[in-house]
């Protein structure tokens, strides 16, 4: 798949009583396929963009336009919360057939959905389970698990490893990788954290300023097995904190 | 002492030491003559006033007739309650279409409208029933829109990014089951307030319990009035523990 998934342009957003606009004249595209880094300091509008990307903000002015074809079956873009949002209600096997729901398709056809999802996040043994009986870690791949069930061309994740601890972080992050090379989706992952978006990703963007500019739009051609630990990336942080 | 209340027996046993108390005081208030004479019946009187009541083929067919009306006016109650109030919580138009309607009515009490059961329904279950659902319509109605109110609108935002952002998708996905605790404690509060309206709303003259024990008042069958305050007493905690049974079930998921 080449060309584009995403286009936003001329974005600008301003929320009632504020001053300034978060977002103005803001362009921005997402590759088919690629892993893109969103960065920047808190309150710079980086999970209000992600919003409007997801459709669940609308814009004042300007477009977002999925480029990719609609397929029956599918949701083009999928949302992974940074507080992971299970319905409390639901076992794990029905939250991640939540987005499934509504698409047409035959229950058995969602069965197998969930079951290659469950497979794919490594939650099959924990599929009857309540969201209060999960922990952290498994309620943020749970999250996961239901924005891919719907074969997702753009992940959108909105700092989904912030909430764990440092251990589980490292693994989520891991299997973050593998499963973007698994699916072939592409990812726009907001964070605040420099090292994980340099561990990550393809293609770091900045964000800063009010309302927010991109910075820094800077390609990660590092293999990503040789960056955990490496030097290589030292410049590359250096040049996002400035950025920042 | 922290101990013995610690265990299960001990709290029983303090549990009918209190209700042995109870009947003391009760049986000294009598014998030493504290309430106005031929007022106040003699507890160890009541079990035989019961098989008497029983025998006598008064106490059944009341109970049976009040429970008719009871489960018409709660059922309607209920259903009309969390419809409503659903409706003023979800829907803009409907809550201030409603909001002066609902503040007009709310204050004037369920008895109140016994005058116009009378000349609507006459002296018949539907008129008793009428009488009971407004008192269980008002409970429903602010608990299931207070329920509703403190969904967290979080859960709504994850409803329309998974293509639930329709108003009925939306609201049987995640609405209903979100406010379920809420809607059900409104229910079973319910199921005691139309206790409270009943024996009130059979004084129009519906056979049941209230009747009866207004029957047995007229004629100083203070026994009986006891028998009828007991069987009241014990319908409510089997219906209560009965919906305890079904809200425990339908809450499973709650840790």
């Amino acid at each position: 798949m080449t060309g584009s998934v995403l286009t936003a342009s001329g974005l600008r957003l301003q929320f009632p009583g504020s001053a300034t606009a978060t977002l103005d004249g803001f362009d921005f595209t997402v590759d088919a396929g690629e892993f893109v880094a969103l960065v920047g300091g808190s309150g710079v509008g980086k999970s209000t963009l992600l919003r409007v990307v997801a459709g669940l903000l609308a814009p004042n002015e300007g477009t977002v336009t999925l480029d990719s074809p609609a397929v029956s079956g599918q949701r083009r873009r999928a949302i992974v919360f940074q507080d992971g949002r299970l319905l409390p209600w639901r076992r794990l096997r029905g939250n991640i057939g939540f987005g499934l729901e509504g698409l047409g398709l035959p229950a058995v056809e969602r069965e197998e959905r969930v079951d290659e999802v469950l497979r794919l996040t490594r939650l099959a043994e924990y599929a009857d389970r309540y969201p209060h009986q999960l922990s952290g870690g498994q309620v943020q791949r749970a999250g996961i698990a239901r924005a891919l069930a719907v074969k997702p061309d753009l992940l959108l994740m909105d700092e989904p490893f912030s909430a764990v601890d440092a251990i589980t972080r490292k693994t989520l992050q891991e299997e973050a990788l593998r499963i973007w090379r698994d699916t072939g989706t592409a990812i726009l992952f907001v964070t605040h954290d420099i090292q994980e978006a340099a561990l990550l990703a393809e293609r770091v963007v900045v964000l800063s300023g009010q309302p927010a500019r991109i910075a820094l739009d800077q390609r990660v051609d590092i293999p990503h097995e040789d960056r955990r630990g490496s030097s290589d990336l030292t410049p590359l942080i250096s040049r996002i904190s400035e950025a920042l | 002492m922290t101990g013995f209340l610690a265990n299960r027996a001990g709290r029983a046993a303090l549990g009918a030491l209190g209700l042995v108390a109870f009947v003391a005081l009760w049986k000294a208030a009598g014998t030493f003559g504290w309430a106005r004479p031929g007022t106040l019946p003699d507890p160890f009187a009541v079990p035989a006033a019961a098989i008497d009541e029983i025998a006598s083929g008064r106490l059944l067919p009341a109970v049976g007739s009040s429970l008719v009306h009871y489960a018409w006016g709660l059922a309607m109650g209920s259903a009309l309650g969390v419809l409503v109030g659903l409706l003023a919580a979800t829907s803009r138009g409907f809550d201030a279409g409603h909001a002066w309607l609902a503040r007009i009515l709310r204050p004037i009490p369920p008895l109140a409208w016994v005058v116009f059961a009378i000349a609507w329904f006459q002296v018949s279950h539907a008129g008793a029933a009428f009488v009971i659902s407004i008192g269980v319509f008002w409970v429903n109605y602010f608990a299931t829109h207070s329920a509703i109110r403190n969904v967290d609108p979080r859960l709504y935002e994850l409803a329309r990014a998974f293509g639930h952002g329709a108003y009925l998708a939306m609201h049987r996905t995640v609405t209903l089951p979100a406010a379920s605790p809420g809607i059900l404690s409104g229910l079973r509060t319910g199921v005691g307030q139309a206790w409270m309206t009943l024996i009130a709303a059979e004084l129009l003259g519906v056979p049941g319990m209230g009747q009866e024990m207004n029957a047995a008042a007229g004629v100083g069958a203070y026994d009986a009035v006891v028998v009828y305050m007991l069987a009241i007493s014990l319908v409510y905690t089997l219906a209560d523990a009965a919906f305890g049974l079904v809200e425990h079930r339908l809450l499973g998921w709650r840790p």
